[in-house]
């Protein structure tokens, strides 16, 4: 290892040689290489942890590279862990990298989390973040927590020296379909580097100083206002007891990205034979193509807050541009109780397309 | 007593507002939490840690004039 890599870091005297050793002695597993994990991924590299892991399933879309700036343009289309391993490789030769391309399951997380010391949660999703909190729990091993809403996030170091865990401050995940993530709500990448970054902060805190980092502590970011809200909080020793013990069962992970019930998608086809069904724009109100035939609209942003407007005992079928933001008005309707909601997976033009041609016997290719 | 109320996240937009000072006839913050479900009645369905004055606290948590409560939902995006 050539120290004048770190000299700068070298230099701060409650650092020194002892707190670059430490760091060269870390093993950190990140879980999922987004928004969050990418800047975490990369400062814990150029900063000299010896051995990092990476686990994620996903790969590099167009569409990340805003905020996940671990990846280049070249690196669309590329397994996210093979674009992290070859940007850090060359970032810092220093630094071992062990990649999971499977991502991060119920069956496989006792085995994978094993090696290392320290586990940070990048992903974007309850059932995944439960599951890295009751296996650190069990594994008695510190985890680094962080997510977003639009500009906001948190933060927080759990199951640190006898800290509480992530249980402790919600002890049951949400809903499906309560509370949505980015891929739904849009982020800047800013917030997600912020936030981050205060989990890398954390996780080198965490390894040089590992008496002193905040254990009792979750922090709320609002970039709105640049606030920080630093809230202590206390351990509820039963609780974390009974994640412990062998009775407790993991929970069911099986895909890392999707927590939520998928919702019922149907094709262009399927949703015109649907019996009065009513279709629910979930689109922004000045999105094109306007369709004059449509029922409602609603924009997904909107719709917990007006599910008034809406009628439980109705037969729904949402649409949107990508029918993205369609699934997600689906599982939101569902989990607030709606049994008959689909969403549209061909787009809000081949829906318009389709009305007006309705009576037409031409072969759509939807 | 007279109480500061700030939201946070999702709860924000549920109550159409960041912060608020109001007065509530209410001992604990079990108390003060049904008497907003009442009037938000979005937040029946919502998931929320309470914090007084920036410590996360039990429903049982004894309520003083002047204390600031937070509500504080879990965030998901990564």
């Amino acid at each position: 290892m050539i120290m004048e890599r770190y000299q700068r870091q070298i230099q701060l005297e409650d650092i020194g040689l002892e707190g670059q050793q430490a760091l060269a002695n870390a093993k950190v597993l990140v879980v999922g290489a987004g928004g969050l994990g990418s800047p975490v991924l990369q400062y814990l590299a150029a900063s000299g942890v010896g051995f990092l892991g990476v686990a994620d399933m996903d790969t590099v879309a167009l569409s990340n590279l805003h905020r996940q700036l671990l990846y280049t343009t070249a690196d669309v289309g590329k397994p996210k862990v093979q674009a992290a391993q070859e940007r850090l490789e060359s970032l810092n030769p220093d630094v071992e990298i062990n990649v999971y391309p499977e991502g991060v399951h119920t069956a496989n997380i006792m085995e994978m989390i094993a090696p290392y010391d320290l586990i940070i949660d990048g992903t974007d999703n309850f059932s995944a973040r439960y599951l890295i909190n009751d296996a650190c729990v069990k594994s008695d091993k510190a985890w680094i927590y962080g997510a977003l809403f639009k500009h906001q996030g948190q933060f927080a170091l759990f199951n640190h020296r006898g800290g509480p865990c992530y249980r402790c401050l919600y002890p049951k995940p949400p809903a499906a379909g309560e509370v949505a993530g980015c891929n739904v709500l849009g982020v800047l990448g800013t917030v997600a580097g912020i936030i981050g970054l205060q989990m890398a902060h954390l996780a080198l805190q965490t390894i040089i100083w590992p008496e002193e980092v905040p254990n009792q502590s979750v922090f709320y970011v609002n970039q709105q206002n640049f606030s920080v809200q630093h809230l202590k909080m206390d351990k509820n020793q039963s609780l974390c007891d009974n994640v412990q013990s062998d009775s407790w069962e993991l929970p069911q992970n099986n895909a890392i990205t999707n927590c939520e019930t998928p919702p019922n998608t149907v094709s262009l086809k399927e949703a015109l034979l649907l019996d009065q069904a009513l279709f629910l724009d979930v689109r922004d109100t000045e999105e094109q193509p306007k369709i004059a035939a449509v029922d409602l609209q609603i924009p997904v942003k909107e719709l917990e807050q007006r599910l008034k407007e809406l009628d439980k005992e109705k037969t729904y079928i949402a649409f949107c541009k990508s029918g993205q933001r369609a699934k997600a008005a689906a599982t939101l309707l569902k989990a607030h109780d709606f049994e008959a909601v689909y969403a549209l997976s061909a787009s809000a033009q081949h829906l318009k397309n389709a009305i007006e041609n309705e009576n037409s016997t031409t072969n759509e290719v939807y | 007593m007279e109480l500061t109320l700030k939201y946070f996240g999702r709860i924000a937009e549920l109550t159409g507002k960041t912060e608020e000072i109001r007065s509530a006839a209410v001992e604990t913050v079990d108390e003060l939490d049904s008497v907003l479900r009442r009037e938000y009645p979005g937040l029946s369905m919502a998931t929320y840690s309470i914090a007084v004055d920036h410590e996360i606290v039990k429903p049982s948590f004894p309520l003083k004039s002047k204390v600031e409560v937070a509500l504080l939902p879990p965030f998901s995006g990564g």
